[in-house]
């Protein structure tokens, strides 16, 4: 069965969120993401653009101006909302993993 | 050398992986792609390289979208951040190529790629392969339906002939792209579903290969056997119509193209094509109706023996209409005179078999489609293996005379000697 859209993120959809948090245009979050990440992740363009229309279309991004084909977008406050609920899942995860292995423990 | 080279490729949208192989192997043989027309991709000859080649999907996307598209140019700014130039786009799908030795994928979550492609699919594949299902259906219910209403007029007519082999086999085709996208699909969700990539898919590309061999083989075969057989018109209309299909395709691919340069919107330029395409189809309709017509329809002579020369025909006067079908299998005269200024009638049917056994099933076809009952006369002096008469309540009488090689059925307003008889059936020697 297909994942319903959003419930949970992908590491893709969850650190384009993120780079928003702050007003960026969808070029620069490429390289965001892989300074962030240092270059653990890598945002491909055609997966940015879809993720940004997709965004864009369900409210959880605005997009703030289009300088010609440059165009610039933010967090929106349903966008933040998300974003918590994923860090709040990703949290639960490593408590859960910290509470049956111990913390900092590396299998 | 000529600087650039037009194959012939077949790709179903959801392909992607198949086409990306075989555009970077192309590349590598100094061929990158250059544009896509509506029968052949057009490639441009350069040093041959390891151009990667990679296809992304615009699902909002439109052929008729003009080429400054902001979505389009959004893309492409993305694209080249990353350093990918766009190669063309085909529909809903963006072909990008790069040098670059590792570049960032152009897709790199698989959720995403396969959502994009399912949702481009439902436009650019789901659609038109429904539409084209249901034509075919159509077609084929119409085809078999006037095979079971009138199986002669089936048999002798070379464009059915043709055609009703090839449908089966069409639909065949639809059903395994439905098949193989639904397989296609359902192994991709798994997969994505589990952390891994859509699947690669190449069975449609092989099918519709193979099936389009199939298909010029059997128009070559037609074709051949056509013109061997002295159905030589029919063949040629086969042909000039299928030269100006493929014209049409390819003027509305250029006008389509031009309209994007022109920066028309999508709505306009699909108008503009659509009325094209309408207009074209209508020209080429009244074209054929007059070519089929001046290569094998009217026939200039008189096929029969006229009416007036007959022993009891009430007049001299006679007015003659005739026409001839003809497949490799069949031939069909059909012969109607009418008494100038009078109530005269003679109408002539003649069928010849070109197949052994064919004449006597054509007779067996013709006694069963008459409510009154032909009774078997004595062939006599009549050049013909079996002889059947009737006596209409309106006064007429027809008859059926057959023979190993001809069928023919005649109905007249006035008696028919034995001689008459035979004079109608031998009148084409």
């Amino acid at each position: 069965m297909p994942r319903e859209k959003f419930q949970t993120l992908t590491e893709q959809m969850f650190y384009i969120l993120l780079c928003l948090g702050e007003e960026r245009c969808g070029a620069d979050i490429m390289g965001e993401v892989a300074a962030l990440t240092n270059g653990r992740v890598a945002v491909g363009p055609g997966t940015l653009y879809n993720l940004l229309e997709q965004f864009l279309h369900d409210g959880y991004i605005e997009e703030t101006k289009a300088a010609g084909r440059r165009r610039s977008y933010r967090l929106t406050e349903k966008g933040r909302i998300l974003l918590r609920e994923e860090y709040d899942r990703l949290r639960a995860r490593i408590g859960d993993y910290e509470s049956k292995m111990g913390k900092g423990e590396r299998t | 050398m000529k600087e650039a080279a037009y194959r012939m490729e077949i790709f179903q949208p959801f392909e992607f992986e198949a086409m990306e192989r075989h555009l970077s192997r192309m590349a590598r043989r100094g061929l990158q792609l250059d544009s896509i027309g509506s029968l052949c991709w057009k490639y441009r000859r350069e040093a041959p390289r390891p151009t990667a080649y990679a296809v992304t999907y615009l699902p909002q996307g439109s052929p008729f979208d003009p080429q400054n598209d902001p979505k389009m140019e959004a893309l492409r700014e993305l694209c080249a951040e990353a350093g990918w130039e766009k190669a063309c786009d085909w529909g809903q799908l963006q072909i990008y190529r790069t040098d670059r030795e590792r570049p960032v994928p152009l897709e790199t979550d698989e959720s995403v790629r396969l959502a994009a492609i399912r949702r481009s699919m439902r436009r650019s594949f789901l659609l038109p392969n429904a539409v084209l299902l249901l034509l075919v259906l159509f077609e084929l219910g119409w085809l078999l339906f006037s095979g079971s209403t009138d199986p002669l007029a089936l048999l002798s007519s070379a464009a059915a002939l043709f055609v009703l082999p090839l449908l089966p086999i069409v639909l065949l085709m639809l059903l395994l792209h439905f098949a193989a996208y639904a397989f296609w699909l359902r192994r991709s969700l798994r997969s994505v579903a589990q952390g891994g990539r859509c699947v690669s898919a190449s069975l449609c590309r092989r099918a519709d290969a193979a099936f389009l061999v199939l298909v010029l083989a059997a128009a070559a075969v037609f074709v051949a056997f056509s013109f061997a057989s002295g159905q030589g018109g029919a063949a040629s209309c086969f042909l000039l119509y299928v030269f100006c299909i493929l014209g049409m395709a390819a003027a509305l691919n250029s006008l389509r193209k031009r309209l994007r340069q022109e920066g028309f919107s999508r709505g306009g330029s699909r108008t503009l094509v659509i009325a094209a395409d309408v207009a074209m189809a209508a020209a080429l309709a009244v074209v054929m109706v007059f070519v089929s017509g001046w290569l094998s329809g009217e026939t200039q002579t008189v096929p029969v023996a006229e009416a007036g020369s007959l022993e009891h025909a009430p007049s001299d006067a006679w007015d003659v209409f005739s026409t001839e079908r003809a497949s490799p299998v069949l031939s069909h005269i059909r012969v109607r005179q009418y008494e100038t200024g009078g109530d005269g009638i003679l109408f002539c049917d003649v069928y010849d078999a070109r197949l052994p056994g064919l004449s006597g099933w054509c007779a067996q076809q013709l006694l069963a489609q008459w409510e009154e009952p032909y009774r078997e006369e004595d062939a006599g002096a009549l050049p013909a293996g079996a002889v059947y008469r009737v006596s209409f309540p309106t006064g007429r009488e027809g008859w059926i005379l057959t023979d190993a090689a001809r069928t023919m059925r005649v109905t007249s307003s006035f008696p028919l000697t034995e001689d008459d008889l035979a004079k109608l059936f031998d009148s084409r020697e």
